[in-house]
C-alpha cells in the first residue's frame, strides 16, 4: 500500500514490528557501545558496584606513555599492512584461475572454502603442529632446501610472520567465494567484445575484468582492513594465550583483552578500545575517498 | 570485402542434428546484406561463423580471396556490435572508442583524431567525457557502432542491434546504420528477425529458416518474387493471406494459370494489398466473389475480412465506406503482381519468373 498515508498510527505499527530486532541491537550492541566509550573516561571506577569516583583523559595518558600499547598498534598496523594486500590479492588471483577451470572448479571451491567453516581453535592448533621447530611440516619442508630449522613460534623475529601466513591462509576461503561472486556478476560479454576489440588475454584482465571487479574488491578489501585490525583469536591460540614471544605479536585487542581480563583496568582496555574505534573509522574512511575515484560501480 | 561460405556445415558435438546444413553465399563487399529469419533459423550462427567466435564443422569460409575459416575473430578483423551494446561500463564514451586502438597500439594523438572522427560520424561528439550508463539506448548502441568501426573492420557486423531500443528509435537507428554504412562503405552484415527493418535497411537479403538458406536477393526481388510459402509469409505486413485451394478456387483460376501448373498447385497465397476493388488498375481482368465478414479502421488502415469460397482473406484495399454492411457479397479483383501458386513441397511454381540466379 504504497500510496497509504503515513500516520502516527502506521509509524507505530512500523515500530512495533522492528522492535523486538531493535531491542536487542540496543541492549547488546549500542549500549556496551556507548557504555565502552563512557568507560574510557572513567579514572577510578568500581567495576563490581559500578561506582564512579572520578573521569578524566588519564586513561588515554596512559596508553599513550605505555610502550606497550606503542607495540601493540605497530604490530597490528605491521598485521594489517603484511595480511591485507597479500590476502586480497591471492585470493583474486585464485578466483580468476577457478573461474576458468571447468575441471574440478566445485571440488576445488570446497576445498578453499573449507578453512572459513572450520573453527578458528582448530585451525590455530593445527598451524602450531604445522609451525613446530621440532617436528613441524614446515621446517621438514623447508628441510629439502637445506634452510636450517625456523623457531617459527618462539622466535621474535619470526612470530609475527608466521601468524601473518597462518592469517592469510585462513582468510583465502571467504574471499575466494566473494570473488567468484563478484567475477559470475560481470558479463560474459564484455570479454568476447574486449576479445574481438584486439584485447588479449592479459589486456582484457587488466582493462576489462579487473576494473568491472572493482566493487567486490573494494568491499574485501574493507572487510579485511576491518577485521585485521581485531586480530585476536589466531593469536590467543597459536601462541597458547600470549601475545607472542616477547609480545612480539601483542595487537591492540590483545592489548585490550589483557588490560580488562588479565590486569582488570577496565578504563584503560575502555580507552585502548576507543582508539582501535577512530582507527578504524579513520582508515575506512580513507578508502572510502579512494573508492570513489577508483572503484566501477556499474 | 565479399564474404563466401563453401558448403559450410555447423553441428554442435553433444547433437544430432546441424544447426547449419551445407550453407553457400557470397555477401558483395561494400553493400549492406541483412540475415533475416525467425529465432533459431541459424542467423546469428551464421553472424558468429563470419565473425569466428564460431568454427564451421564442415566447409570454408573466405574473406575475398582468403580462407579464413580457421582464424578468429580478431585475425579476421572483424567489426562486432551485440543488441546489448556492451560498452565498457567503466570507461567514458571516448575511452570506448579508443579501446580498440589503444589494444593496436596506435599513437595517441591519431587515436583521439580517430576517435572523434567516429563520435562525429555517429553523432555522438557531444557525449564523449559521459559514461554508458548516462547515455539513452540509440546513443549506446552508436558509440558501439563508432566501436566497431575503430579499427577499420574489414566487415562490420550487427547483431540484432535495434531490438532494445523502442519503435520510435529503431526506426530513427535504422536510417542511421544505413547512413553510416553509405558513408564508410564498409561491408556491414545485419542480423534482424524483423522483416520490416530488413527491408528498410537491407542492400540484400538473406531469409534462412531451419538451417538453411531459403532466399538471396534484393528486398523488392524477395517481396515480389518469394521462392517458396515460408519466404512469402514471412515477408509483408499484414501476413500473405494463405488458401488452401479447393475445387471452387481451382475453377476461378482456370483461364489464368495453365493446366498442368494448376494441378499441381497445393496453396494459393495472396498479399493484402493485392485483394483490391473492381476498376482498379493493372489488375487481371478477372472478377472474384466473397463475403465480406468484418471491417476495421486502425488510423488510416482498413482491413477487411472477405470469405472466399469458405475460406477468411484479408484485404486493406477497401476503404470503409464501400461496403458498409456485413455479410454482404463483395467482388474483388486480384492485382497482377502478389499472388503465388505453391505445390506441395511449397516452392512458388506461379507465376513463372526469370530461375533465380544462385549467386557464388
Amino acid at each position: 500500500m504504497k500510496n497509504k498515508k503515513i500516520t502516527l498510527k502506521s509509524t507505530l505499527v512500523a515500530y512495533m514490528y522492528l522492535s523486538p530486532m531493535l531491542i536487542f541491537t540496543l541492549i547488546f550492541n549500542f549500549y556496551p557501545i556507548i557504555k565502552s566509550f563512557a568507560l574510557s573516561f572513567y579514572t577510578k571506577y568500581n567495576f563490581y558496584t559500578d561506582q564512579v569516583s572520578a573521569i578524566g583523559l588519564d586513561n588515554f595518558k596512559y596508553i599513550f606513555a605505555d610502550p606497550d600499547f606503542k607495540k601493540a598498534t605497530i604490530n597490528t598496523l605491521i598485521f594489517v599492512v603484511g595480511v591485507v594486500p597479500i590476502a586480497v590479492i591471492l585470493a583474486m588471483i585464485l578466483a580468476l584461475l577457478l573461474y576458468r577451470i571447468k575441471f574440478l572448479a566445485s571440488f576445488l571451491k570446497t576445498i578453499y572454502f573449507l578453512p572459513f567453516v572450520t573453527s578458528t581453535v582448530a585451525i590455530s592448533l593445527v598451524w602450531q603442529w604445522i609451525y613446530n621447530d621440532q617436528y613441524g611440516l614446515l621446517n621438514s619442508f623447508l628441510g629439502y632446501f637445506n634452510i636450517k630449522p625456523i623457531n617459527w613460534l618462539n622466535d621474535p623475529h619470526w612470530a609475527m610472520f608466521a601468524l601473518i601466513i597462518m592469517t592469510i591462509w585462513k582468510s583465502l576461503g571467504f574471499n575466494i567465494i566473494l570473488f567468484l561472486a563478484g567475477l559470475s556478476n560481470i558479463d560474459k560479454r564484455y570479454d568476447r567484445v574486449a576479445q574481438i576489440d584486439g584485447a588479449n588475454t592479459w589486456q582484457r584482465l587488466r582493462f576489462v575484468t579487473i576494473p568491472l571487479l572493482s566493487p567486490m574488491t573494494f568491499l574485501i578489501t574493507v572487510n579485511s582492513v576491518i577485521s585485521g585490525f581485531k586480530v585476536f583469536d589466531e593469536i590467543y591460540i597459536l601462541f597458547g594465550g600470549n601475545p607472542g614471544p616477547g609480545s612480539s605479536a601483542l595487537t591492540l585487542v590483545f592489548y585490550l583483552y589483557r588490560a580488562f581480563y588479565t590486569e582488570s583496568q577496565y578504563g584503560i582496555a575502555a580507552a585502548a578500545g576507543v582508539v582501535l574505534f577512530l582507527i578504524i573509522l579513520a582508515v575506512t574512511l580513507i578508502q572510502f575517498w579512494y573508492s570513489k575515484k577508483h572503484v566501477h560501480y556499474v | 570485402m565479399d564474404v563466401r561460405f563453401e558448403h559450410v556445415s555447423l553441428a554442435y558435438a553433444n547433437k544430432q542434428t546441424n544447426i547449419l546444413t551445407d550453407i553457400n553465399f557470397k555477401i558483395p563487399a561494400g553493400q549492406l546484406t541483412c540475415l533475416l529469419g525467425p529465432s533459431g533459423c541459424g542467423k546469428s550462427t551464421t553472424l558468429n561463423l563470419i565473425s569466428g567466435l564460431l568454427e564451421p564443422t564442415k566447409g570454408q569460409i573466405f574473406f575475398g580471396d582468403k580462407d579464413v575459416t580457421r582464424l578468429d575473430a580478431l585475425e579476421r578483423k572483424v567489426g562486432m556490435v551485440f543488441q546489448s551494446y556492451a560498452l565498457y561500463p567503466h570507461m567514458t564514451v571516448l575511452e570506448n572508442i579508443c579501446f580498440p586502438l589503444r589494444m593496436a597500439k596506435m599513437a595517441k594523438a591519431e587515436m583521439l583524431k580517430r576517435a572523434t572522427e567516429l563520435a562525429q560520424l555517429v553523432h555522438v561528439d557531444a557525449e564523449l567525457t559521459k559514461k554508458p550508463g548516462e547515455l539513452s539506448g540509440g546513443q549506446q548502441q552508436r558509440v558501439a557502432i563508432a566501436r566497431a568501426l575503430a579499427k577499420s573492420p574489414s566487415i562490420l557486423l550487427l547483431d540484432e542491434p535495434l531490438s532494445n531500443l523502442d519503435a520510435r528509435l529503431r526506426v530513427e537507428m535504422r536510417d542511421e546504420i544505413r547512413r553510416i554504412q553509405k558513408e564508410t562503405g564498409v561491408t556491414t552484415i545485419f542480423v534482424t528477425h524483423d522483416q520490416d527493418e530488413a527491408m528498410h535497411i537491407a542492400d540484400q537479403i538473406m531469409i534462412l529458416n531451419n538451417g538453411t538458406i531459403q532466399q538471396f536477393a534484393a528486398p523488392n526481388t524477395i517481396y515480389a518474387q518469394p521462392q517458396n510459402l515460408f519466404v512469402a509469409k514471412f515477408i509483408g505486413n499484414p501476413v500473405i493471406n494463405t488458401i488452401a485451394l479447393n475445387d471452387h478456387h481451382r475453377t476461378d483460376f482456370v483461364k489464368l494459370v495453365p493446366k498442368d501448373i494448376l494441378a499441381k498447385a497445393t496453396t494459393l497465397a495472396i498479399r493484402a494489398e493485392s485483394i483490391v476493388p473492381i476498376n482498379s488498375v493493372d489488375t487481371l481482368t478477372h472478377p472474384f466473389s466473397g463475403i465480406q465478414l468484418e471491417t476495421y479502421q486502425f488510423g488510416p488502415e482498413v482491413t477487411t475480412q472477405i470469405a472466399y469460397h469458405g475460406v477468411p482473406i484479408t484485404s486493406n484495399q477497401f476503404n470503409t465506406h464501400t461496403w458498409v454492411n456485413n455479410q454482404h457479397p463483395i467482388p474483388f479483383e486480384l492485382h497482377k503482381n502478389g499472388y503465388f501458386l505453391c505445390d506441395s513441397n511449397d516452392n512458388v511454381i506461379w507465376p513463372l519468373k526469370e530461375p533465380l540466379v544462385v549467386t557464388r
